[in-house]
């Protein structure tokens, strides 16, 4: 790391997503997200020269954050499930939500979190490194999904993709009088 | 029905790009098991990740490093004592028969071999069983039956065993040379016999004699 300056606007630009793409990885333990978003944004850091696109490089950051969140952590304590309740709840994870992410692994809940940040199939796909891992994640979290909504009696609100799915249908249905 | 219930799930699945296909579109609009599907992944897209901030004053980065090797410290101490625990085992052992061979019945060297093949609890190979002949140095079988499971450990006290005509005569410097230090009293407590019963007329402690014939197989220093 020559140029400090570039440190600083590395971390500056990718520090607050990182940190709240580990905690979703981590289920909201906060010390540990925090541990794992400075690791990488360090080893991130050491070759910011290679990462200066930054798409590239916050693809870069999450793959190699879940490759270390799947390490164990020796000798960190472990928050319980309120304080990791409350972490998520701050970034808008509803309830059900949480239990699905809570069904799934670390590498799962990675998937979910750069479909979180909108991330090309392509980028995802470099954070899991697999497609079919990729399409796993997504259904296991879908089924933890209907199962959580389903104990939890509650129905999510429609949101930007029922809408594109309701428009593609409203033809048909303003035709035939639905 | 089912069809496009899946249908639905992989469209989804692969991301969601593009419009569905109208018919699964109609389905989905009317079917309460496919909105539910929809608004799971509806409710990611409420989720904020910025919302997270920088973390505070983040943990040194080394930390985790830190924890990951005093783990690996605390395994390679761990072992380690445990070898050293059976090394001086082995050691203590070693020590009480040679103690023990060398007592007040300490005599031929068929009774210590003896004494080595009845000892149950000694680690030695047994399979050798100890006759008449043991006590002709000439004769014995191969020492290396003895002083495998110890060799490198003491040769001390064992290389009496050792066949004269083989072996260079031992002299009281190399008997407590090795790896391992044996006690000095270990030579006055068990004489070697091969020093007895083969004496050299003319003592050249430094340099060995020269024997046509080879060495036995593992030296009891190596």
């Amino acid at each position: 790391m020559e140029d400090p300056s570039l440190h600083d606007t590395f971390v500056e630009l990718h520090g607050a997503r990182l940190h709240g793409f580990a905690l979703l990885v981590t289920l909201g333990d906060r010390t540990l997200a925090g541990i794992l978003t400075a690791e990488a944004l360090a080893r991130g850091a050491e070759r910011v020269e290679q990462l200066r696109h930054p798409e590239r490089a916050a693809g870069w950051l999450r793959a190699s954050l879940t490759r270390a969140a799947r390490q164990p952590a020796w000798g960190h304590q472990r928050p319980g499930e309120p304080e990791r309740r409350d972490a998520l709840l701050k970034l808008g994870v509803d309830p059900a939500t949480y239990d699905a992410l809570a069904s799934l692994d670390a590498r799962s809940r990675a998937v979910v979190a750069a479909t979180v940040e909108g991330f090309a199939a392509a980028d995802v796909y470099e954070v899991v490194g697999s497609d079919e891992r990729v399409r796993r994640a997504r259904r296991d979290y879908l089924t933890a999904y209907l199962a959580a909504s389903r104990t939890r009696n509650t129905r999510p609100a429609a949101g930007a993709l029922t809408a594109r799915v309701q428009a593609a249908a409203a033809p048909v249905l303003s035709a035939s009088g639905r | 029905m089912t069809d496009l219930h899946a249908q639905l799930e992989a469209w989804i699945v692969d991301g969601g790009l593009g419009d569905p296909p109208r018919e699964i579109a109609v389905h989905a609009s009317v079917c309460e098991l496919c909105l539910t599907k929809l608004g799971a992944f509806d409710a990611l897209a409420l989720i904020d990740v910025a919302a997270a901030g920088i973390s505070p004053p983040l943990v040194p980065p080394t930390r985790l490093r830190v924890a990951m090797a005093r783990a690996r410290l605390a395994t390679a101490v761990a072992g380690t004592v445990l070898a050293g625990i059976l090394v001086v085992f082995g050691v203590s052992q070693l020590v009480r028969l040679g103690g023990r061979g060398a007592g007040p019945a300490g005599g031929p060297e068929g009774t210590e071999l003896a004494g080595l093949a009845r000892s149950s609890d000694n680690g030695v190979d047994q399979s050798h069983q100890p006759s008449a002949d043991d006590s002709n140095p000439a004769e014995a079988p191969t020492p290396s039956g003895f002083e495998t499971p110890v060799a490198g450990v003491t040769p001390g006290p064992l290389r009496s065993f050792a066949p004269g005509p083989t072996l260079p005569p031992p002299t009281p410097g190399s008997a407590t040379a090795g790896p391992t230090p044996t006690p000095a009293s270990s030579d006055s407590l068990t004489p070697s016999p091969s020093l007895a019963e083969s004496p050299s007329p003319t003592p050249t402690p430094t340099s060995p004699e020269p024997t046509p014939t080879p060495t036995p197989g593992p030296s009891p220093s190596i």
